[in-house]
């Protein structure tokens, strides 16, 4: 109960501060504030059952038939990771209260801040696979509306995007492989995947597994090659960058790689991807933040660095390094988060972060520049603060994984260069800010910040120093009860000391401290401290973005336009073609056989009469774009064929029903013909081209198979013999029980009548469509000119010139006479012929 | 059995009717009255639908054994006389029909009904076939009632202004005439081999056809099939789906979302009618697999290409028909669950998206507004005759003649978070039940490529329903970019409680679905077992027939 | 019913088919509008007459109503569109 609390209470909090009013900065604070101290002291309250290596669980089922249940597990590590969550949360809350400007809309800074927060607390308590992946989505979704806080700035729209996009698609990956996780062990149950990791592990699809977890993790966490996104996620507002994309969010990735480190660890496979990913990371990383111009910058490329560090350390696929792990994510985010309060402060205070301009804050700030340098220190990994621990153990365990893997100086020699990176740029951070004469020219002039900006920053750096002092007695318990939940008995022997003794990783450390300042010193000497990264700036992420987007956009375009044609031609051809093509399917395995019932013999006349019809309707097919009124005349000709040919076999409603059909069809063609293009000459136009002859044949062919297809259908279908029933029944039935003696009939308005019914309301909407067309579907009539039939008219004295005029006496009287006459006659034939129904 | 129970399966058809008939009698100044009737009309056929869905869940066994109600119209008996059966599929169907439809009447009722006369009558007479398409018993009553619903359709796609629109419009009549004709084709080829229309006596008879038969009846069964696939809107068959979706009126689109469904919907019934047939399933499953994936990946590609959102929901919509094809192409029974749950979560999302979507092209500025009506074409010269199909204008939002109505606050906040969530309901990113709707088919899958071996397609379906989740995502963040956060000529609009609230409910709903999937899957799976044991459905059909043969036989 | 009538029922039929066959050169032919319109009446006409022709035939009182029918769809139809080739429009607002 208090778990399924601590991760809806961000929401509700969330809900609530969306709904607040925009200036409400104060309520804001203090509604979030309340929210992260209480799950920060419900986490602690579960302290007791945890350290006792006992599993808090919250199990609410959501979809049990899929092995989809809202589970929460709290186990050591995941209280660790709730604990930094919540505390961090907390701590960035009062900070932002004081760096958000009072004319940003706070309520959505605060709303997303808490759902991300809720997001984050819903992974590290995730007792289920898929519902892990749920929350992994959330934390990209409301990262991505952080990072996007201030979305006029184009550099925060499309830093948003590139975090979403790669974050997203690595979720996905992840999600993929927690499907075929869960398939292989047959439970998403994190209890049951962590108890199967043998069966993992010789499983075929362990490889893919991987590789798909993988994805999600080093996408999550910026590894390399998918680190690009993190610098450019630096546009959002800096509590952001300190809380998600140092703290918390960007640990998720290696999170989950410790939390499966038990299941998917211990092969090659692992050793090779995730050390590599890692190696490179850390290289990459540090190289880069050592020529950053942009504080922000710095910190983006260090924490890359640092998660590499981490990621190597996992994938060195010993229990120390896991350890290690671990602990480096706790200092990493206590320092790291210091350090981007620290150079927001700086921003804030004088409104730049351009460590060309900044200098010699020292004097101004002189606090901000202490707490600064503390964390920097810890960065750097000076002796007796955190980052320091946590690196000699690096160090001893890159010479240890080394040594099993045959890369004996390879690692060793990595880890110490990249140590050398890492005091490089914390010493140029420090010392370009903080040192040098006062700047000048800064956009607003620094001075200390508001207390509420500086305590959170300063705790942390004194959680830095006591880690770093006391680690056995702070972070000890905590780390050990936090392992034993992963590794269990497996738990190796380990000593958080400051002082091991003159051992190989304390000179490396040695190492890295004094080349880190040689380093700097050298590249101050040389004025390079400030060129683009050499070698790496024309790798640039955010034009490769940009193109990539704008190449996917057009590409997409431009297959769409082919995909999607907007030409009624090509669909009618692609539907016919699709058909004819299914309806030869059946017969490449059965052969076309026709029924045997005997054939009728050939009547000439009725043969002629065909002819007729036939030579109609090929000609209204042939006219049909060149001249349509002939191709409509023509219609009418096969039309009438078609109604003698219905009398011919008698069957005389049917044949009354086509001819009524038949003149409604032309006069209502005739509506339409007023609006198409005149006549085209059938020889001119169309016939030049090869092209055009060459389509026009094609659509001949496809026509005539078409034709004889349906012919060859129907004929084989009619020729065989009834087997249905249902006529027996209707020829039963219709006198005795129905009352009609014309069967036909009866079927149609008792047997079937819910069809007519049907047929009848369809006749009755088209009725209605048409007549609001004819209504309403006409041009304003000053905008089109007058029909050419009656300019004719004019010219010739006919007609009155101006349209206005009422028409000459007796125009066009006889037909009309004549049907006046006519259509009452035809009325009453109708009638005459519903009389009697279908008796 | 009480008259009015009795006569329940058939309300859903009749009710609309008589609605859409009595509002052609008031005059076009009523329009409350209109309204009134129009909502009360939408309202029962809500209120039957849940009635139909509890009775269909088998929660009453004394009024439908087995869950399954057959109405036989006339009273006679089964493969002569045209029947209503409803059973769980059909119920869900109608009541989803229904909840889109009451949602798009009340958005209409804000102000896009206003002239059109007949709007209000054309919407009832596609509830009328809708609901008649999903009830019916019998192949060629189907068609009739696809008539009916294409009839009305045909109506309300010529709506609104604009040569595009109006070009648009014809080519959807004229391509579903098309398909209208396919499907007469095929049923007068069933009916003239198989001898019968009624879908549960056509089941037996089929595979009692000698193999020359058998022959002709699948080319019967595979032009019908064409004409399914042709409303469902599966790519090549669709070529004319996103024009004439994106550019009819927003309501109007959303009621749409409907219409493919209902060709999925025929694919699914006469599909597993048909599927305990080996020889037809293995031939329609492969083909439908591929048809679905060449879908998924055309609808793909457009909504990566679409550079406006009517066209991008309406490329989505593709996609979600080409998911559900290729789901349902694999073969595998248990898919069947998920893929009507990602149908229910498709068609609820794509309506709200496609009303949201009148009410975003109202945030742009006025030139733009005109740009999207005439599409992402290069503006054409208008055609001379300047249609005015229906005399309707678009409702014009900058106009200050607003009518009576309540302004919704924070009009911007409510859009973008509809809009937010109809993201992630679209590409099925969690946590909203789009995702409930793929997480639950590609588990399904995997577990039975896991266990059957069948692997192949499994894998490339689930890739392609992961890539197409991320490229949606990729589309609609840079329209929703370009739609909320460009600074500059946006206008706020107003928006009315009508328009939001129906928007907003159908969010609503899915919510809810999304957090009782458990109850919902649950019924979801009685309705698959249902559908791929058609044999209980054949029983009760054709068991009416020998009940009431022996009547007759007794009372002369 | 004797055979002279018999042949002479048979002739006319085939002397009515053969006179649409005319018409339909003349529909194919043109040259005008106005021809195509009265041969499509010819037409009209002469099929209704091969339906009187069958009904004698077939002594069946059916195809009398039908020609009746046909003769007015028939002229309806004609005159549809000879106010078409006139106004250019054939429902005029």
């Amino acid at each position: 109960m208090l778990l399924t609390l601590i991760v809806l209470l961000p929401f509700l909090g969330s809900v609530c501060a969306a709904l607040l009013p925009a200036n409400a900065r104060n309520a804001e604070s203090w509604l979030s504030g309340v929210v992260t101290v209480a799950c920060m002291a419900l986490v602690a309250s579960l302290y007791p059952q945890v350290a006792d290596g006992e599993v808090v669980r919250a199990i609410i089922p959501w979809l049990p038939q899929y092995g989809l249940t809202f589970y929460l597990r709290m186990d050591g590590y995941a209280w660790l990771f709730a604990m930094l969550v919540s505390l961090m949360g907390a701590l960035v809350v009062l900070y932002a209260r004081y760096y958000m400007s009072p004319e940003d809309p706070v309520p959505r800074f605060f709303s997303f801040l808490l759902a991300f927060m809720g997001a984050m607390l819903g992974i590290v308590l995730s007792g289920n696979l898929i519902q892990l992946v749920v929350f992994w989505e959330l934390t990209s979704l409301t990262s991505f509306m952080l990072i996007a806080y201030w979305y006029h700035r184009p550099d925060a729209r499309r830093g948003a995007r590139m975090a979403m996009t790669v974050t997203v698609a690595g979720g996905l990956c992840l999600l993929l492989g927690a499907l075929m996780l869960g398939e292989i062990v047959g439970s998403y149950d994190l209890d049951e995947v962590l108890a199967a990791g043998n069966g993992i592990r010789e499983h075929p699809w362990y490889t893919p597994v991987l590789v798909l977890v993988l994805l999600g993790a080093l996408t999550k966490s910026a590894q390399f090659p998918f680190h690009f996104w993190l610098p450019h996620a630096m546009a959002a507002p800096t509590p952001v960058s300190a809380y998600l994309h140092s703290a918390a969010m960007v640990k998720a990735g290696v999170f989950l790689l410790a939390r499966l480190w038990p299941v998917l660890a211990g092969t090659d496979e692992w050793f090779w991807i995730v050390c590599s990913a890692g190696a490179s990371t850390l290289l990459l990383g540090a190289f880069c933040a050592t020529f950053q111009r942009d504080m922000k910058g710095v910190l983006a490329y260090s924490t890359i660095s640092h998660l590499g560090l981490i990621t190597l350390l996992l994938g060195m696929n010993t229990p120390l390094a896991l350890v290690a792990a671990v602990f480096h994510m706790m200092n990493h985010a206590t320092f790291k988060a210091s350090l981007f309060m620290a150079t927001g402060i700086v921003d804030h205070e004088t409104g730049t972060r351009d460590l060309k301009k900044l200098c010699g804050l020292r004097y101004r700030m002189p606090v901000t520049a202490t707490v600064a340098i503390v964390a920097a220190s810890a960065m750097a990994g000076v002796p007796l603060l955190n980052g320091f621990l946590s690196k000699e153990m690096f160090f001893e365990e890159s010479i240890i994984a080394g040594s099993e893997s045959g890369l004996r100086f390879t690692l060793p020699a990595v880890a110490t260069l990249a140590g050398v990176f890492s005091v490089a740029y914390s010493v140029r951070f420090i010392h370009q800010v903080f040192f040098g004469p006062p700047a000048e020219d800064l956009p607003r002039r620094p001075q200390e910040p508001t207390r509420g900006m500086i305590v959170p920053s300063a705790l942390l750096v004194a959680a830095c120093l006591l880690v770093g002092i006391l680690p056995s007695r702070t972070v000890g318990p905590l780390l050990e009860t936090s392992m034993r939940s992963i590794l269990g008995p497996d738990l190796p022997a380990y000593r958080l000391a400051v002082w091991h003794g003159f051992t190989v990783p304390f000179y490396m450390s040695l190492v890295a401290l004094t080349g880190g300042v040689a380093l700097y010193v050298l590249l101050c000497f040389r004025k390079k401290t400030m060129v683009p990264t050499p070698l790496l700036s024309r790798l640039d992420a955010k034009r490769a973005f940009d193109v990539i987007n704008v190449a996917i956009v057009r590409g997409a375009g431009r297959l769409a336009r082919f995909l999607f044609s907007r030409r009624l031609q090509t669909q009618l051809l692609l539907i016919v073609l699709l058909a004819l093509g299914v309806a030869v399917l059946p017969f490449l395995v059965t052969e076309w056989t026709r029924g045997d019932m005997p054939l009728t013999p050939p009547d000439p006349l009725f043969a002629l009469l065909w002819i007729v019809g036939a030579a109609c309707a090929i000609g209204a097919a042939l006219q049909a774009k060149f001249h349509r009124l002939a191709a409509l005349i023509m219609l009418g000709g096969a039309g009438l064929v078609t109604c003698l040919t219905f009398a011919w076999f008698s069957a005389p409603d049917l044949a009354l029903t086509q001819i009524a059909v038949e003149v409604v069809t032309i006069v209502l063609f005739l509506l339409g013909l007023r609006w198409l293009p005149r006549r085209l000459a059938f020889d001119t136009v169309d016939r030049q081209t090869l092209r055009a002859r060459a389509r026009r044949t094609r659509d001949a062919i496809i026509a005539v198979t078409s034709g004889i297809g349906i012919a060859a259908l129907s004929f084989a279908a009619l020729t065989r013999p009834r087997q249905s029933r249902l006529a027996a029944f209707f020829f039963d039935r219709s006198v005795e029980e129905a009352g009609g003696r014309n069967v036909v009939n009866v079927i149609l308005v008792d047997f079937r009548g819910f069809d007519t019914l049907g047929e009848i309301t369809v006749v009755g909407i088209v009725a209605l469509i048409v007549y609001a067309l004819l209504r309403r579907f006409r041009p304003a009539p000053e905008s089109i000119g007058v029909p050419r039939a009656q300019r004719d008219d004019v010219l010739q004295g006919a007609l009155p010139e101006r349209l206005d005029d009422p028409l000459p006496r007796g125009y066009m009287k006889i037909p009309a006479v004549l049907l006046a006459l006519a259509l009452p006659l035809v009325r009453v034939c109708l009638f005459c012929l519903l009389l009697p129904g279908p008796r | 059995m009480s008259g009015l129970l009795h006569h329940l399966p058939v309300m859903p058809i009749v009710v609309p009717l008589l609605a859409g008939a009595l509002m052609l009698f008031l005059s076009e100044a009523r329009r409350a009255a209109r309204a009134t009737i129009a909502l009360t009309s939408m309202v029962v056929q809500l209120a039957v639908g849940g009635a139909l869905l509890y009775l269909a869940s088998d929660a009453a066994p004394h009024v439908w054994s087995e869950g399954i109600g057959v109405y036989r119209i006339g009273n006679w008996p089964s493969p002569f006389g045209i029947v209503l059966v409803v059973d769980r599929l059909s119920a869900l169907m109608v009541t989803l029909g229904a909840s889109l439809g009451f949602c798009v009447l009340v958005y209409t009722i804000a102000r896009w009904d206003r002239p059109g006369q007949p709007f209000h009558s054309l919407l009832q007479f596609l509830m009328m076939g809708l609901n008649g398409a999903f009830l019916t018993g019998d192949l060629f009553n189907l068609f009739v009632f696809f008539e009916v619903l294409l009839a009305a359709s045909y109506g309300l796609v010529l709506r609104g202004t604009g040569a595009t629109r109006v070009k648009e419009g014809l080519h959807y009549i004229v391509v579903n005439l098309v398909a209208s004709f396919m499907f007469l084709i095929g049923v007068s080829m069933v009916y003239g081999i198989a001898g019968t229309l009624n879908m549960a006596e056509l089941t037996g008879r089929v595979a009692a056809l000698s193999p020359a038969d058998r022959a002709l009846f699948d080319v019967g069964g595979a032009i019908l099939g064409i004409a399914f696939l042709v409303k469902a809107g599966s790519w090549p068959l669709n070529l004319w789906l996103p024009g004439t979706y994106s550019v009819a009126l927003a309501p109007i689109a959303a009621s749409f979302a409907m219409l493919t469904k209902v060709g999925v919907y025929a694919v699914l019934r006469v599909g597993t009618l048909m599927s305990h047939d080996q020889a037809a399933a293995s031939l329609l499953g492969p083909a439908l697999f591929y048809i679905g994936l060449a879908t998924l990946v055309a609808g793909t590609i457009g909504m990566l290409s679409a550079l406006h959102l009517a066209r991008l929901v309406s490329h989505s919509l593709i996609v979600s028909t080409g998911i559900m094809l290729a789901a349902l192409g694999l073969g595998i029974e248990s898919l069947t669950p998920p893929v009507l749950f990602y149908l229910i979560v498709s068609v609820l999302t794509s309506g709200a998206f496609f009303l949201l979507t009148g009410m975003t092209e109202r945030t742009r500025a006025r030139d733009s507004a005109i740009a999207t009506a005439m599409h992402d074409e290069p503006r054409e010269t208008p055609a001379l005759p300047y249609y005015v199909a229906f005399g309707v204008r678009e409702p014009d939002p900058y106009g200050t003649d607003e009518e009576v109505g309540v302004a919704i606050p924070a009009a911007m906040a409510f859009l973008g978070l509809m809009f937010v969530c109809c993201v992630l309901l679209v590409t099925g990113l969690p946590p909203l039940p789009g995702f409930v709707a793929k997480f639950t088919l590609l588990s399904t899958a995997i577990g039975e490529a896991a266990a059957a071996g069948m692997t192949k397609p499994v894998w490339v379906l689930t890739a392609a329903v992961l890539a197409t989740g991320l490229a949606g995502a990729i589309a609609l963040t840079r329209i929703g970019m370009s739609l909320f956060w460009t600074v500059t000529e946006r206008t706020t609009p107003r928006l009315h409680v009508l328009e939001a609230a129906p928007v907003a409910l159908l969010v609503l709903v899915c919510l809810t679905l999304g957090a009782a999937a458990g109850p919902v899957m649950g019924y979801l799976e009685s309705t698959a077992r249902s559908l791929h044991d058609p044999q209980t459905y054949i029983r009760t059909v054709l068991a009416a027939e020998a009940q009431l043969a022996e009547a007759h036989g007794a009372s002369p | 019913m004797n055979t002279v009538f018999n042949y002479a029922v048979t002739f006319a039929s085939l002397c009515f088919v053969l006179a649409m066959i005319f018409a339909l050169i003349r529909l194919f032919r043109g040259p005008a509008a106005q021809d195509r319109v009265l041969a499509l009446d010819t037409l009209y006409i002469n099929g209704m007459l091969t339906l009187l022709m069958l009904g004698i035939r077939s002594t069946s009182t059916v195809f009398f109503d039908m020609a009746l029918l046909i003769a007015l769809f028939g002229f309806a139809s004609s005159i549809a569109l000879a106010k078409f080739l006139l106004r250019g429009e054939v429902i005029e607002p």
